[in-house]
């Protein structure tokens, strides 16, 4: 569709809207507040800022298969989140929130099948449990079914809307602001309390095959979370964790897709080229099959640098029926996956699926990075809520802990907005923002300046060669770090020249920008954690040992007026009882 | 190269604001062309979720994996229909295999 | 959530039929053991049978039903009138006639006609279990009615309407009521002066205190919805106070401007010659004069555009200080329940026809400005053109390619009544018609008898190929007789050219205004038997020859016929039936294909986007329901999730069809839908495996429906709907037609064969057509094997 680009700023027309709770980001964290909040409260005016559309935004666009923690009967909360501990090393997690989870958890799940989401039942009716933990789902229709109730609840969507930056008053969040990528026009929603739910950062690392013509997001996580939540806290101040614990998993090779339904659901184990089970054989003492997701992603990397490669999952112990249950999964979740089988004449039957190590991301739904909340799910910063994998500190929460936390910060908000009242506008901020927002599409004609795409590019790839991505195996050291601190800063003062010939390269340019930022907090993380505690999640090869003086959390604090960055700890609390590095009480895995 | 569109069966979603592609895209890829076809913006940022795909009424698109990756000649065609979906998939030999899922509702009762 | 439904299903096997070809007890007792139903009766009368419910309804055992046999119409009601005491909402009853359903076939095994027969009754239990109770919605309808044009069909529709107690506001956008018609000299066949007429109507309506005549007006705005419409008219200034003027004409003495004399005022378009116009020795008119020949108020006005600027000559000079120069434009609302569009027809454009001399002479003229010349204000211009010789041209322009391809149908007789009133004044003219057909219908043969028989008047097969322009201003031409071959050359004092009708340029203009569907040719849209006096949208109603040509008797007869339709919409209340689509805005995306389908314009956006339903437009065909490719549109009564329930029965039991292809029919209730229950009921043949379930509309049904069919295993699905321009709402079959084809290119990337889903139209008589159809159909469905997704 032809855009009317706007000549200046003036041309730019504003709206302003008001309203109680503002959540920034529409999906399953998102709506799941939003169904709270409206529970909690038939009046409130709610408002969904969202940057591409309710109905299949975000990570869950094409479904999904699983949920991978649903309590089963005779476990408890507490149980929960001593596997969660476990499956982290250990941790350190922060226990307090990983247990108010745990015991909403289960509700959500139920809520979501009260909605008409289909959980894989026997005849009897019993929810069939593939791993410990997790359940089928066929959930290719997650993303609407969610999205109706969302939109049920009479908020209001904002659909295409791209939020560029908090709206703060003296240090307190109340809303946001950002622009339309259809209309063009720049947006201010002035909020009593805010959730912020953008999900995860992807993209900040170089996917491997990211060398082609049209591969460029084969990734695992969704492409168009860029961490733009995290990056307008950054930006304004509030304190990061935990971001040094990456989210690398193990992937089926050169596709990117989920493999835990493979090696979990249909119990196929992990093999190098000699068919060696690598996971029973060398890390039986860290639970085999069974250990922390870090090693799983780990291992296979290790067997490629060892020259034991390639690795599969070994899928030729299925039968046709099994192979094709495989492929509903598949289907209901990464539906593409059934189609790269097919463009390779791949048998699963006959042949094993290779698997492969990811780029890493940022998900504070997988591992713990993100923002650092209270109990409330409340930010540092008063005012702003966290939910999902924007939120940090509590690891293991997939798809129904972050459907738990939205329902959580729902909770804080209303408890914190009670008797509140909207501050008045500050026009200068406000000004200022739009100006920023909209200057790579002014910059005219002549404006001799870098596109979108080939900052993007510069820095993935620095990021990968400097700060630990797959093509090193996921090492990085002080002097890398140190390195790519300082490309990346001299990027961050490049984003003046980015330029933008229409709406979709402007949201792209404020990708990168917001990319940098978090990029940017992301290597202080990696070079204050200076040890290696969770190899390939995080693995410095100039401290390759545990430093037990680092049993605590890495913090980030970015100063809104000089830019600087602060990293800081803070103590671990043990809640629950138990062995940290096992899941059951008894030592046992 | 996700998502190939057949400008034959294509009609634009006669020229409303938003094709229903353009509508679903997470990543605000399809749009409408010059010549009112849809069109994806970049082939490269395709995340292959196939919702344009499910979504167009005229079965217009077809997503493909990129040749880096896979073989030309697979398809993989989703039919939605009120509480499920129903897939075909054609590998480069020519084999069929053809899923019903089940996408609303309970199960085992 | 609400309760689980009760069910109580009444078998009435009023024959024995059902006795014999089946194992009825056996049926019976398998369906007592379905979900939901809480109650069997076998009763041996309708009577014993409706006693026993209406207890279980008001114990409250059951609270829905679903009757296996066929009661006729007046027993259906009876028995639902019956059981409305008890608590049964008449939505939450259902019917099956299990004979129209095959299952009488005893070409069948016995084990087969019982599978098929659990199965069928399990399909109408599914769509039972999720009816709702629905109620009437009653909407509101101003007792006020808004005419558009005030001509003969637009004073006749004020007339009618007054008559009976509604108040009525007619606009017209000339000063002048009477419209074309005010501008003849004569009606055939009586010859009756249409000012007679049109005056003994005004004066009625100007006797009825409920009607208010408003001309110089036209609408601007139409908001609102049938019943409820709220339209905005604008006034164009008169510049003179209709209270003070008495017409004396001094105005006109000393008003400067000479509206050039070339616009001679019987000639509806300005000459290009002025030099042949001298002849013709008219008097130039002025910018102020008589508002028309029937006048309302009966004041002069100003074309105020032709005033020199700053002139007050008038103003001045009138005694009665009747000028008000500096009137503007007004606006004003009524409201209304319905309006009627009685806006007319322009003559088509003579001036396009350029071999004819039009515009070259002020002797050659159209049928209408022939109507001014024979009028008494006419006969000395008449005269003065000598006339001794005249020809008529028929089908000036008309069923022409190059101009208009259609017959305006009232031109011969026009032409005719002309030729005749001419001889009456020149009783020695020769008066030649030259036509291609003389199309006199019904008693009009006796004008075409009588003007033939007239000494002087000679009717030639044949249309002069032009007319040339003689040096006095006569005009030569020259013509073959077709039947006998003698050429004819003729020197003519009057040459009348019989043009054709167009929809006026205020028909034209509105029917854009109010989004109607075009019609044929421009004009407003009907459908001739079904619906002719609707626009294609509710409440608005069309008459006279804005439709389509016609002459005043029928004019007047279409007004009748609208003002009829349109009163229900002004009776102070309108009961709507309760089939309205709902929304599910959780599922919408807001792609508006809902509005853009939508055959009655019953959709708009709200103010977020979301669509909006005015219940008053809406035809209840559920062509919405059809269109939405997110299913998040469904109509009471037939939802989406009704017939998928039913069509999920149909696949979980697709085994009763054994060996034989599983056909699932869904057939539009109006047409195909009874062409199939007659060749049941008649006993032709159909194929085992075939089930059917009706539709609103063919246009009704939602792509997602078939998809369930097809990957539930049905083989083949077969969709009936009207043929063509039949449909009953306008679009229906053919968006069926058309989805049915984008579902085929869909099927083939399946790898399942696109023959498997197949639109045919049928028509309502077409029962043996339909029993050849589907046993066409099933035969190439055993040839192309049973469907891939049976798995």
């Amino acid at each position: 569709m032809a855009q009317m680009l706007p000549q200046n700023l003036a041309d730019i027309p504003d709206e302003v809207v008001d309203c109680g709770l503002l959540i920034i980001g529409g999906g399953n964290a998102g709506c799941f507040a939003a169904v709270e909040a409206r529970k909690l409260s038939p009046d409130l005016d709610i408002v969904i800022m969202e940057k591409a559309h309710i109905s299949r935004s975000g990570a869950t666009a094409a479904g999904m298969d699983a949920i991978n923690t649903y309590i089963p009967p005779g476990k408890t909360p507490e149980d929960l989140v001593r596997w969660s501990r476990s499956q982290v090393g250990g941790g350190p997690i922060r226990e307090d929130l990983a247990l108010s989870n745990a015991q909403e958890l289960n509700q959500a799940v139920d809520d979501l099948e009260e909605w008409g989401l289909p959980i894989v039942r026997d005849e009897e009716g019993n929810i069939k449990y593939r791993g410990g933990w997790d359940i089928s789902i066929r959930g290719e229709a997650l993303k609407p079914i969610m999205a109706e109730k969302a939109v049920e609840t009479g908020a209001r969507v904002y659909n295409r809307v791209v939020a560029s930056n908090l709206l703060m008053d003296q240090g307190r969040c109340i809303g946001a602001m950002g622009f339309g990528l259809r209309d063009g026009k720049f947006y201010v929603f002035r909020a009593k309390a805010t959730i912020v739910a953008t999900g995860g950062a992807c993209g900040l690392y170089k996917s491997y095959t990211a060398d082609a013509t049209t591969s460029h997001h084969q990734t695992w996580m969704c492409p168009f979370n860029v961490g733009t939540g995290y990056a307008m806290g950054i930006r304004q101040g509030a304190e990061m964790t935990s971001l040094e614990q990456r989210w690398v998993a193990t992937r089926t090779k050169d596709f990117c897709g989920p493999v835990d339904t493979i090696s979990v659901g249909y119990r196929s184990a992990m093999i190098n080229a000699r068919g060696e089970l690598i996971l029973a054989e060398r890390y039986a003492h860290l639970g085999g099959d069974k250990a922390p997701r870090y090693i799983r992603a780990n291992a296979p990397m290790d067997e490629w640098l060892a020259g034991r490669g390639p690795t599969y999952v070994d899928t030729t112990h299925l039968s046709p029926q099994e192979a094709k249950e495989l492929k509903i999964d598949y289907l209901c979740e990464r539906p593409s996956f059934v189609l790269f089988l097919a463009s390779r004449g791949h048998d699963v039957t006959k042949e094993p699926i290779e698997i492969y190590g990811s780029d890493p991301y940022i998900v504070g739904g997988h591992t713990q990075s993100g923002y650092w909340v209270d109990i409330k799910r409340m930010t540092t910063m008063p005012g702003l809520f966290a939910a999902g994998e924007t939120a940090g500190g509590n690891p293991n929460k997939f798809v129904g802990g972050c459907a738990a936390e939205g329902k959580l910060a729902a909770r804080g908000a209303l408890e914190y907005m009670s008797g509140l009242t909207l501050p008045p506008l500050d026009l200068n901020q406000v000004a200022a923002e739009k100006t920023r927002v909209f200057a790579p599409l002014l910059r005219g004609p002549e404006f001799d300046g870098v596109s979108p795409l080939e900052m993007e590019e510069r820095m993935q790839r620095l990021m990968d060669e400097y700060a630990g991505g797959t093509s090193q195996f996921y090492r990085t050291n002080e002097e890398r770090l140190d390195y790519a601190l300082r490309h990346l800063r001299m990027l961050m003062g490049q984003t003046g020249l980015l330029t933008a010939r229409d709406l979709h390269e402007l949201m792209l340019a404020h990708e990168v920008i917001d990319r940098l930022d978090v990029a940017e907090v992301l290597c202080h993380h990696l070079k204050h954690r200076r040890e290696t505690r969770w190899p390939g999640w995080q693995t410095r090869s100039d401290f390759p040992q545990v430093d037990p003086a680092l049993d605590c959390f890495v913090e980030t604090v970015r100063d809104p007026a000089t830019g600087q960055v602060r990293a800081f700890t803070r103590p671990y609390e043990q809640v629950v009882p138990g062995d940290r590095y096992t899941p059951t009480l008894d030592g046992k895995f | 190269m996700p998502p190939k569109v057949d400008i034959n069966k294509c009609d634009g979603c006669q020229a409303q604001d938003e094709p229903l592609c353009e509508q679903v895209c997470p990543g605000n890829l399809m749009t409408l062309g010059q010549d009112g076809k849809a069109l994806c913006r970049a082939l490269r940022d395709c995340w292959d979720c196939m919702s344009c795909t499910k979504v167009c009424p005229k079965g217009a698109i077809e997503t493909r994996i990129p040749y880096q990756l896979g073989y030309h000649g697979a398809s993989l065609t989703p039919m939605l229909g009120t509480n499920s979906i129903t897939w075909t998939c054609v590998d480069i030999e020519g084999n069929v295999e053809r899923f019903r899922v089940k996408t609303r509702g309970r199960f085992g009762q | 959530m609400s309760l689980a439904p009760r069910i109580g299903l009444l078998a009435w096997d009023q024959g024995q039929a059902l006795a014999q070809a089946l194992d009825w007890p056996g049926l019976l007792l398998a369906l007592g053991k379905q979900k939901d139903v809480k109650l069997v009766l076998a009763p041996t009368s309708l009577g014993q049978g409706r006693a026993e419910l209406a207890a279980a309804l008001a114990e409250g055992q059951v609270e829905r039903l679903l009757v296996l046999g066929a009661p006729s119409h007046t027993q259906r009601q009876d028995l639902l009138a019956a059981l409305a005491p008890a608590g049964l909402n008449p939505h939450l009853a259902a019917w099956l006639d299990l004979e129209a359903e095959g299952v009488l076939d005893l070409g069948l095994p016995a084990a087969q006609r019982q599978k098929k027969a659990l199965t069928l009754v399990k399909m109408h239990l599914a769509l039972l279990r999720l009816a709702a109770p629905l109620e009437p919605v009653e909407a509101p309808a101003t007792r006020a009615a808004l005419v558009l044009g005030g001509g003969v069909a637009g004073l006749e529709a004020a007339k009618r309407l007054a008559a009976c107690g509604v108040e009525v506001h007619l606009a017209e956008r000339a000063a002048s009521l009477g419209g074309r018609v005010a501008q003849l000299s004569g009606l055939y066949p009586l010859g009756c002066d249409p000012l007679c007429g049109l005056v003994v109507s005004l004066r009625e309506l100007c006797a009825n205190g409920q009607v208010h005549i408003h001309t110089l007006s036209q609408l601007t705005d139409l908001a609102g919805a049938p019943g409820a419409f709220s339209a905005t008219l604008s006034r164009a200034p008169r510049f003179v106070d209709p209270e003070l003027c008495n017409g004396c004409g001094q105005c006109a003495t000393v008003c400067p401007v000479e509206v050039p004399a070339a616009q001679a005022w019987w000639q509806d378009e300005p000459p290009v010659n002025p030099r042949a116009f001298a002849l013709a020795g008219l008097k130039p008119a002025k910018a102020i004069g008589p508002g028309g020949p029937l006048a309302f108020p009966p004041a002069w006005r100003v074309r105020r555009e032709l005033c020199p600027p700053g002139c007050r000559a008038c103003a001045e000079a009138c005694p009665s200080r009747a000028l008000c120069l500096e009137q503007g434009e007004e606006h004003f609302t009524i409201e209304a329940g319905a309006l009627i569009l009685a806006t007319g027809w322009d003559p088509y454009p003579l001036s396009r026809l350029e071999r004819w001399a039009y515009q070259q002479s002020p002797r050659v003229v159209g049928n209408l400005e022939l109507e001014r010349l024979l009028s008494p204000a006419g006969a000395a211009a008449l005269a003065g053109m000598e006339p001794r010789t005249v020809a008529f041209i028929q089908c000036a322009g008309s069923r022409d390619q190059a101009h208009l391809p259609y017959c305006s149908g009232v031109c011969c007789s026009a032409s005719l009544k002309q030729a005749r009133r001419l001889k009456e004044l020149y009783p020695d003219l020769l008066c030649y018609v030259f036509y291609q057909d003389i199309r006199t219908l019904g008693f009009e043969e006796d004008l075409y008898r009588q003007v033939a028989a007239l000494p002087g008047v000679v009717l030639v097969r044949g249309l002069p190929a032009q007319a040339q322009l003689l040096e006095d201003g006569r005009l030569g031409i020259r013509a073959e007789d077709a039947f006998s071959g003698v050429e004819l050359k003729l020197r003519l004092d009057l040459l009348v050219l019989a043009g054709g009708m167009t929809p006026s340029a205020g028909s034209v203009e509105l029917a854009a205004r109010l989004g109607l569907p075009p019609g044929p040719h421009g004009f407003y849209w009907s459908h001739p038997q079904c619906r002719p006096a609707d626009s294609g949208r509710n409440g608005i109603f069309a008459a006279g020859c804005g439709r389509e040509p016609m002459n005043v008797t029928r004019s007047l007869e279409s007004a009748a016929l609208a003002a009829c339709h349109a009163l229900p919409l002004m009776s102070g209340q309108v009961r709507l039936a309760p089939h309205l689509p709902r929304l599910d805005k959780g599922k919408c995306d807001q792609c508006k294909r809902c509005l853009e389908e939508c055959p009655a314009g019953a959709w708009s956006l709200d103010e977020r986007g979301f669509p909006l339903l005015a219940p008053t437009r809406c035809r209840q065909c559920g062509v919405c329901m059809g269109a939405c490719p997110l299913a998040a549109i469904s109509l009471p009564g037939s939802t989406i999730r009704q017939m998928a329930a039913a069509i999920e029965v149909l696949g979980d039991d697709a085994a009763f069809a054994g060996q034989a292809p599983l056909v699932l029919a869904l057939l539009c209730q109006n047409d195909a839908w009874l062409a199939a229950r007659q060749a049941a009921r008649a006993g032709l043949a159909l194929p085992p495996g075939l089930v059917m379930l009706p539709l609103t509309c063919a246009g009704a049904l939602n792509n997602a429906l078939v998809a369930d069919a097809l990957s539930l295993g049905v083989d083949g699905v077969l969709i009936g709907g009207c043929p063509g321009q039949q449909c009953h709402y306008r679009t229906g079959g053919e968006l069926a037609s058309r989805r049915a084809r984008d579902l085929g290119g869909k099927l083939t990337q399946m790898r399942l064969e696109p023959q498997r889903v197949r639109f045919e139209p049928l028509e309502v008589g077409q029962a043996e057509d339909f029993a050849r159809l589907a046993a066409g159909f099933a035969q190439e469905l055993k040839a192309l094997g049973p469907n891939p997704f049976r798995m």
